[in-house]
Parts: C-alpha cells; sequence; structure tokens
C-alpha cells in the first residue's frame, strides 16, 4: 500500500500537497501539514512531483 | 537550501470511462488526470460478465479504448475481443483435436483485424479432414466477415452468433465439440507501420549476414586454394627433385 511520508525538516508550509491531492489524504493540524488519512491514498504521487520543497515521498 | 519550484498547483480529477453504446452505456471504471485530453488513447479491460451481468460470459474479456469525451466522461470503444486461457485449457481434452489458427481479415468498413479461432472435434481426426477444416473456415469466416462492419462484428461475437453458425456449418465436414473465437484484436495504423519496419529491419540484417557469410566462404576457398596449389607446387618440387637424383643414381 503506498504511503507519503512528510519531511519536515525541508517543509515549508505551502500546502500545495492538502491543493493538489484527489483523496484528501493531507490535513493542516496547528502549524504543521500531517498526512492524516494514509490509507486513502493510491499513489498517485502529484503530491511528491508537486512540493516545491520536495518534502514528500511516497513509501510503497 | 533547497531551491523552491515554481509551479502552478494542479489537481487530479476522477474521470468516468463508460463503455460503448452497445453494453448500455454502463459505468467500466474511474481514472485521475490532470487534464482530459490525456486520457485519450488509454486503454482498459473488462469482463464481459460485468458488462452484460450474464455470469455465463465469466470467460470472456474485452479491451476498451477510450475515444472522446463527453460531459467528463470517456467514452470507448471495442478494441480487443480474447477468451480467458483456462477457458481454453478447461475444453482442450484427450482423444479430440483441437486446431488453433492466427489470420488477417478486413471488416466492412476496411478496418483491420487479427483473428484467432480454436476448432475442437469430436474425435481425433485425419490430416486430410483437418486441412479441410482449416481451409473451409478460414474462407468461410473472411467472406462473412468482409460484408459486415466491426461493431456488428463485436456485437455477434459477444452473443455467440458467429460461432455457432460456423459451427454449424463446419459440421458437415466432420463433427465439433465446439467453434471458439479464442482472440480478436484490431489492428491499428500504428500497429501496422511498426511492424513494416521491423520487417524491414529484419530482412535488412539477414541480408547483412548473408553477405557476410558469402565473404567468408570466398576467403575459405581463396586460402584453400592457395593451399592446395602451394601443396601441389611441393609435391612437384619433390618428384623433380627425386627424378633427378634417380638420373644421377644411374
Amino acid at each position: 500500500m503506498p504511503k507519503p511520508v512528510i519531511d519536515y525538516k525541508k517543509c515549508k508550509m505551502s500546502m500545495t500537497c492538502i491543493d493538489v491531492c484527489p483523496m484528501d489524504v493531507f490535513e493542516k493540524e496547528k502549524d504543521k501539514v500531517v498526512v492524516k488519512h494514509p490509507e486513502k491514498c493510491i499513489g498517485c504521487r502529484a503530491c511528491e512531483v508537486q512540493c516545491p520543497h520536495g518534502a514528500i515521498k511516497i513509501e510503497e | 537550501m533547497a531551491k523552491e519550484k515554481k509551479t502552478a498547483k494542479l489537481k487530479k480529477k476522477w474521470y468516468k470511462i463508460v463503455a460503448p453504446s452497445e453494453f448500455n452505456e454502463s459505468l467500466v471504471g474511474e481514472t485521475l488526470s490532470y487534464d482530459p485530453r490525456l486520457i485519450i488513447g488509454k486503454t482498459i479491460t473488462v469482463n464481459l460478465a460485468n458488462l452484460t451481468n450474464n455470469i455465463k460470459k465469466q470467460s470472456i474479456i474485452i479491451k476498451l479504448k477510450v475515444t472522446g469525451l463527453k460531459e467528463e466522461r470517456a467514452l470507448t470503444q471495442p478494441v480487443a475481443y480474447s477468451t480467458v486461457p483456462t477457458f481454453i485449457k478447461r475444453i482442450i481434452r484427450r482423444g479430440r483435436e483441437n486446431i488453433h489458427d492466427s489470420f488477417l481479415c478486413a471488416t466492412g468498413d476496411e478496418k483491420k483485424i487479427r483473428i484467432k479461432p480454436l476448432v475442437i472435434t469430436v474425435n481425433k481426426a485425419k490430416g486430410v479432414v483437418i486441412k479441410s477444416l482449416i481451409k473451409s473456415f478460414r474462407n468461410e469466416l473472411k467472406d462473412y466477415i468482409s460484408k459486415i462492419s466491426y461493431n456488428e462484428l463485436v456485437n455477434e461475437l459477444v452473443s455467440h452468433k458467429l460461432q455457432n453458425s460456423m459451427k454449424g456449418k463446419l459440421k458437415k465436414i466432420y463433427p465439433l465439440r465446439s467453434f471458439e473465437i479464442k482472440e480478436m484484436k484490431l489492428i491499428t495504423h500504428e500497429e501496422r507501420e511498426q511492424k513494416t519496419e521491423k520487417q524491414i529491419d529484419k530482412t535488412k540484417e539477414k541480408k547483412k549476414v548473408k553477405d557476410k557469410d558469402d565473404v567468408k566462404k570466398q576467403e575459405d576457398n581463396s586460402d584453400e586454394k592457395k593451399e592446395n596449389n602451394s601443396a601441389k607446387k611441393k609435391k612437384e618440387k619433390n618428384n623433380s627433385n627425386k627424378q633427378e637424383k634417380q638420373v644421377k643414381d644411374k
């Protein structure tokens, strides 16, 4: 099952992943983005490709 | 510091894939894409049991290709028809003759297709009978397919009409257990071009190999001739020396 992992050292809170994800896997919690529903991920890699800081990786 | 990419945020959208009108435009699947134009050309394989709600047809698979878009729904066309290998394995048994064939033919609307029929007889048959069966079903199928359009052909295959009519005709030659179309696929213009290019390349390679072999053979022959000539010369020299010695001795 694909699972997105956020590298918080690289993340600059651009929120691209939240806007881009077709399955609404990511959510904003307080002042950081979290992988709220990893079971929904279909591995389309839209977040991985479009993150401006390269902070997301999809683990199979 | 990693450089920040400046790109517009694109969200992938879900698009519904719909079966052709012959199958009541039922929903076949969904696909994700940034742009609906990117979906065109994608293929999806569907079991006929799901399309027709008839469990008897679960051994048939149909390949659909997206050809257009209409109100965020991808419209499809059937590209290939095939039977599941397990079904074929089930009907082939010992003591029966199974005849496999594959040939190209054109439909009435000038679409090229490759068709692979499978004939199973009741008992073992002789070579002459098999030959006549192959000849007759090839001619019959080619004639029949050239008279109907591609969509009609797909409909007949799906409803098993074509197979039944062919079985009825071939029964007169030798009793048959079943007549099935193992595979039918549409050959597009691009595929044809690719194939012809491949064939040309193959023939070129063969020619090159042949030329190389010929050159090698010629070289070998010339070497052999040289060796033979040198051996002959040596022999002649030896003979002449012997003769001289004999003359001297005398």
